[in-house]
């Protein structure tokens, strides 16, 4: 474990602090940006049909196990696979929606929630069936990281997937203030009595928010592929953190989150140098904690 | 609305007892009087699930060789399966179901979790427990009569690597990952002290957890001093990715990983096989040199299509010595097998080295002395045998090449 | 009639989870209070209990307390350790809202797990502890062992469901199926909400320390990671399956899913498909979640309805 900074350290050694702060900072962004794409789609759920969906992992897995399926098995081209992968996870998500969660939207919140768990365990068995209980890879190249001097910063690749992050929060902002599906989205996410008054067709948003949600999750499962591996419980532990930054953001603030997920996966990653190591993921948990007790309306409500 | 709720309720508790009851009489019913009878717990699913195949694959080849011969003492053996999960719980609840219900007199194959949840309920009903994979140091000194194992134990896969990073690459000082797990806790544990007490320093200790979403800054606090050489304690999956992660931000040193990883093709192809180049690992090693792993390795590969992969010589021998040991008993009860373990497995006796071989010793009066596959297959006191070790490195194709081989007992 | 052995331990293990659905209803059945870390409330018992009563360490442990207490004394110790918890937890959390509540209490289980795994001086890690004690193991053989535990918690439980139920019945059990359905208009009737919210979560976590000390000795081992959320998921289960603030149904509720989810292993399967079977158990568990609370809604047997006075 790293020493904490002291008065007695050389300046050499702070240089080498700094420097490791830097590089720990990109890879708290990369984290980020995959955490961001994982907590967008749930949020919007929460906001729109007001239930907090445990399944949401599974979505995310069934993205990553899509882009498996095309790009190594059917070895198509990669863009086109991850295309393709996106949209199984888009209507994957229709698909779930319709089927489990619309009928009972009726039903008392909490019943929604524990079927929502049902339908994970139900998913998770159904990806670990198709998939197999074994590890995956996507088997993509490796790519050298680039260094400025001695400082490590970041590899291609890596660098794509921040990319992505980032294209993708302008898209959302583009879809949330321009669009008309998306005015509607924030109407009714903040009012939605008055939002119904105002005619806002609510199946329609419905279907087009679960269709983003499927899109976003399953993007996040790709990047997931991109940095690390598949395997049929990755969905559940991405939940977890996932619900950690929707609380920080204030559940259902999309600029919330957005702003909460890199700061939850900064910590994570700059943590390390100052925590001990075994409880890094702990540390996404400490925050929602500390988050909640001083502000218990999330941090970001509105 | 409550008649409906009624009847759909009674519908409910009817078809789940119905499942219930269907399911239980027919496993009871199918007891035939005249077959032998073992439990397997394999991890076919969870963590260790790319492994549990071979494992399992090694007990029933090693029940069909013993079937052929007309089984033991005439009668056949019988396996009954349970899937643990790579899980404690789930284990102990299959041996639950295994010894009142498929009334089984022995247990094979569990890893170290699950050896260690159902030892005292298998112990009191006088069920052996064998394993050719639960290597953790936990069990060193306990069991040796209801429970054994073909597996050695990870306290001296630490020595090895000790005495590897030490002796062989000539490194004093070390970074260690590793995973928040009990096996992989326990191979770093031994390592550590192994490594000290030779000399050696740990500059860096990381620890990780499974599931991370990334691992950058953890492999990246590994080398934070440069170390010239780090030891991955971990498993496949979380093995692979630090690999990954090692080449693509060129740490340089070198990567010592342990006996979770092999160059199994599974494993290459998470890893990737360019990427793999120089990267050291462990492998439970049989002596490849000694006739009774090749005939196994033969056997085993026509047996499954596959090549022997990580723990299957040591299930095979771990099935083989129940086998025998039955046979020398001539009675199928657990108690007879328990007494006739270290008959057939230790000296003195005729030295045999497969099956057949010691099932015609045995018919002929002689004692035996198996030496399997996997190694001497003599138990101490407390069930456990001593094996050896190979570090392997993997070449440009990610293929694993030997350089050194570390006999059972070489080093104290 | 072996097979009685097993259903018998299955249905200890559903006695142990249902005395923990029981006193998780009071949680949520009546005073709706959404707790997603029960299991962390089932470790600090099981662990408590295992730390009073275990032998000191050995040579190759690491961890540094081991007290050789009597099982009795760990039992006290497991309860009051949860209910001391569960006081110092919910001083900051009760007042906090359903949604925020849930997800503060999912975090503190998490946090709770990772302390099991890394704080190796009390809990020894991911190793965890084995061969813990079992009370009254020595006056009968292993077979009949299997039987007279499942009796003691059969009592544990029948004991709990009317303490608690008496609870419920009691004026103690209206205000709180009051705060349940209008925090308001209680307040207005003059309840101390909130001390009323902390003196049940206290008990209820108290109930739940009890039962993860029985756990540890039915397993008789303890490790980190057989505390996941797989275990507050099946409460959770068990009490919206039985019906809210319905102690009966609830222990219906865990009966069913102890059964439902252990049945699959009868189903023989040549071994090639028994790969498989623990993906489609899942299958099978999620479908029959999503069912039932699709047709019964309110639980399998419903409530009265009372009105808050």
């Amino acid at each position: 474990m790293m020493a904490y900074p002291s008065l007695e350290m050389t300046g050499n050694e702070v240089t080498i602090m700094v420097a490791s702060i830097i590089q720990h900072v990109l890879y708290g962004v990369v984290t980020g940006s995959i955490l961001l794409l994982g907590t967008l789609g749930f949020t919007m759920v929460e906001r729109l049909d007001g239930f907090v969906n445990i399944s949401h992992g599974q979505l995310i897995a069934i993205g990553a196990y899509s882009m498996w399926l095309c790009y190594n098995i059917l070895g198509l081209n990669f863009v086109i696979a991850a295309i393709l992968a996106i949209a199984i996870s888009a209507l994957a998500a229709l698909l779930i929606y319709k089927v489990f969660f619309k009928p009972i939207l009726r039903f008392a919140v909490v019943t929604v929630i524990i079927t929502s768990c049902g339908v994970g365990i139900f998913l998770n068995g159904v990806i670990e069936y198709l998939g197999g209980p074994d590890v995956h890879s996507l088997g993509l190249p490796i790519y050298r990281v680039a260094k400025l001097g001695s400082v490590r910063l970041i590899s291609k690749d890596f660098m794509a997937v921040i990319v992505v992050g980032v294209v993708s929060i302008i898209i959302i902002h583009l879809f949330l203030q321009r669009t008309k599906l998306g005015k509607a989205f924030r109407a009714v996410s903040s009012n939605r009595p008055l939002a119904l008054t105002k005619g806002v067709n609510l199946d329609s948003l419905s279907t087009l928010v679960w269709l983003l949600n499927g899109v976003t999750a399953g993007l996040a499962g790709i990047l997931l592929g991109v940095v690390g591996n598949l395997s049929p419980d990755m969905g559940w532990h991405q939940t977890m953190v996932i619900m950690s930054v929707a609380v920080l953001g204030g559940l259902g603030n999309i600029y919330g989150i957005m702003i909460a997920a890199f700061i939850v996966g900064i910590t994570m990653d700059v943590g390390v140098l100052f925590f001990p190591s075994g409880y890094r993921p702990a540390l996404a948990f400490a925050i929602i904690i500390i988050g909640l007790l001083l502000k218990p309306e999330g941090i970001f409500s509105e | 609305m409550s008649k409906k709720r009624t009847f759909l309720t009674k519908m409910l508790v009817v078809s789940l007892s119905f499942m219930l009851a269907v399911g239980v009489s027919a496993s009871v019913s199918q007891a035939a009087e005249e077959e032998v009878r073992i439990g397997a717990i394999v991890a076919l699913s969870g963590p260790l699930s790319p492994y549990g195949p071979d494992w399992l694959n090694a007990g029933e080849l090693a029940i069909e060789d013993m079937n052929r011969m007309g089984g033991v003492f005439g009668r056949k053996v019988k396996l009954f399966v349970e899937d643990s999960e790579t899980d404690t719980e789930e284990g102990i609840k299959a041996a639950k179901k295994l010894i009142p219900i498929n009334k089984v007199i022995a247990i094979y194959g569990p890893t170290s979790g699950v050896v260690v949840g159902i030892m005292d309920y298998a112990e009191k009903n006088k069920v052996p427990v064998i394993s050719g994979v639960s290597g953790s140091s936990r069990l060193d000194k306990t069991g040796g009569v209801y429970q054994y194992r073909t597996a050695p134990s990870d306290s001296y896969e630490g020595l090895v690597n000790g005495a590897f990073i030490l002796e062989e690459l000539g490194v004093r000082e070390a970074a260690l990952i590793t995973q928040n797990d009990e096996g992989t806790l326990s191979v770093a544990r031994g390592f550590k002290e192994a490594y000290e007490k030779q000399g050696g320093r740990i500059v860096e200790e990381v620890v990780v957890n499974a599931g991370q979403a990334t691992y950058m800054s953890s492999v990246d606090l590994a080398f934070k001093s440069n170390p010239k050489v780090v030891l991955v304690a971990a498993d496949m999956d979380v093995t692979s990715v630090i690999i990954r992660e090692w080449r693509r931000a060129d740490y340089g040193g070198k990567l010592v990983c342990g006996s979770d990883v092999s160059d199994s093709k599974q494993f290459v192809d998470l890893v990737g096989e360019r990427n793999l180049e120089g990267v050291y690992y462990t492998f439970i090693a049989s002596d490849p040199d000694t006739i009774p792993f090749q005939i196994f390795q033969a056997k085993f590969r026509n047996f499954t299509g596959r090549e022997l992969g990580y723990g299957a010589a040591n299930c095979y021998d771990a099935m083989a010595v129940f086998l025998l040991a039955l046979e020398a008993a001539g009675e199928a009860s657990g108690e007879a097998i328990a007494e006739n373990m270290r008959k057939v497995a230790n000296p003195p006796g005729v030295v045999v080295g497969t099956i057949e071989e010691g099932k015609a010793a045995l018919m002929l009066g002689k004692e035996i002395n198996y030496e399997g596959a996997s190694g001497p297959v003599d138990f101490d006191e407390y069930g456990n045998v001593a094996g050896g070790y190979a570090k392997y490195v993997f070449d440009a194709e990610g293929k694993g090449v030997l350089v050194k081989y570390y006999p059972a007992g070489s080093l104290s | 009639m072996e097979w009685i052995d097993f259903l018998v331990a299955m249905a200890s293990l559903g006695a142990i989870y249902g005395i923990v659905a029981v006193a998780y209803n009071i949680q949520y059945g009546y005073t709706r209070m959404v707790n997603f870390g029960t299991v962390a409330w089932f470790a600090i018992g099981a662990y408590t209990y295992t730390i009073l009563t275990t032998h000191p360490p050995l040579a190759e442990d690491s961890y540094r307390f081991g007290l050789e207490l009597s099982p009795v004394l760990g039992v006290i110790g497991a309860g009051a350790a949860s209910g001391v918890v569960a006081y110092l937890v919910g001083l900051p959390t009760l007042k906090l809202k359903g949604h925020y509540f849930a997800i503060v209490t999912f975090a503190f289980a998490e946090i709770v797990g990772y302390t099991l795994i890394n704080e190796r001086w009390l809990t020894n890690g991911a190793v965890g502890f084995f061969s813990i004690p079992q009370p009254l193991a020595g006056w009968v053989s292993a077979y009949f062992y299997n039987y007279l535990f499942f009796f003691m918690v059969l009592g544990v439980l029948i004991v709990t469901y009317f303490l608690l139920g008496r609870v419920a019945k009691a004026p103690f059990g209206r205000v709180l199926k009051g705060i349940r359905e209008s925090e308001t208009v209680c307040l207005s009737a003059g309840k101390k909400v909130s001390s009323f919210k902390m003196k049940a979560f206290i008990v209820s976590s108290i109930f739940m320390g009890v039962a993860g000390a029985l756990y540890a000795m039915y397993m008789t081992l303890v490790t980190p990671d057989m505390f996941n959320l797989l275990v507050t998921f099946t409460v959770l289960f068990a009490v919206v399956i039985g019906g809210k603030a319905n102690s009966k149904g609830v222990i219906l509720g865990m009966f069913l899913l102890v059964f439902a989810d252990q049945f699959t292993r009868f189903i023989e399967v040549p071994s090639s498909y028994a790969v498989k079977m623990s993906a489609i158990r899942a299958m099978i568990y999620g479908l029959l979640l999503i069912i039932i609370l699709r047709f019964l809604p309110q639980g399998i047997i419903k409530e009265k309805k009372v009105i808050c006075d």
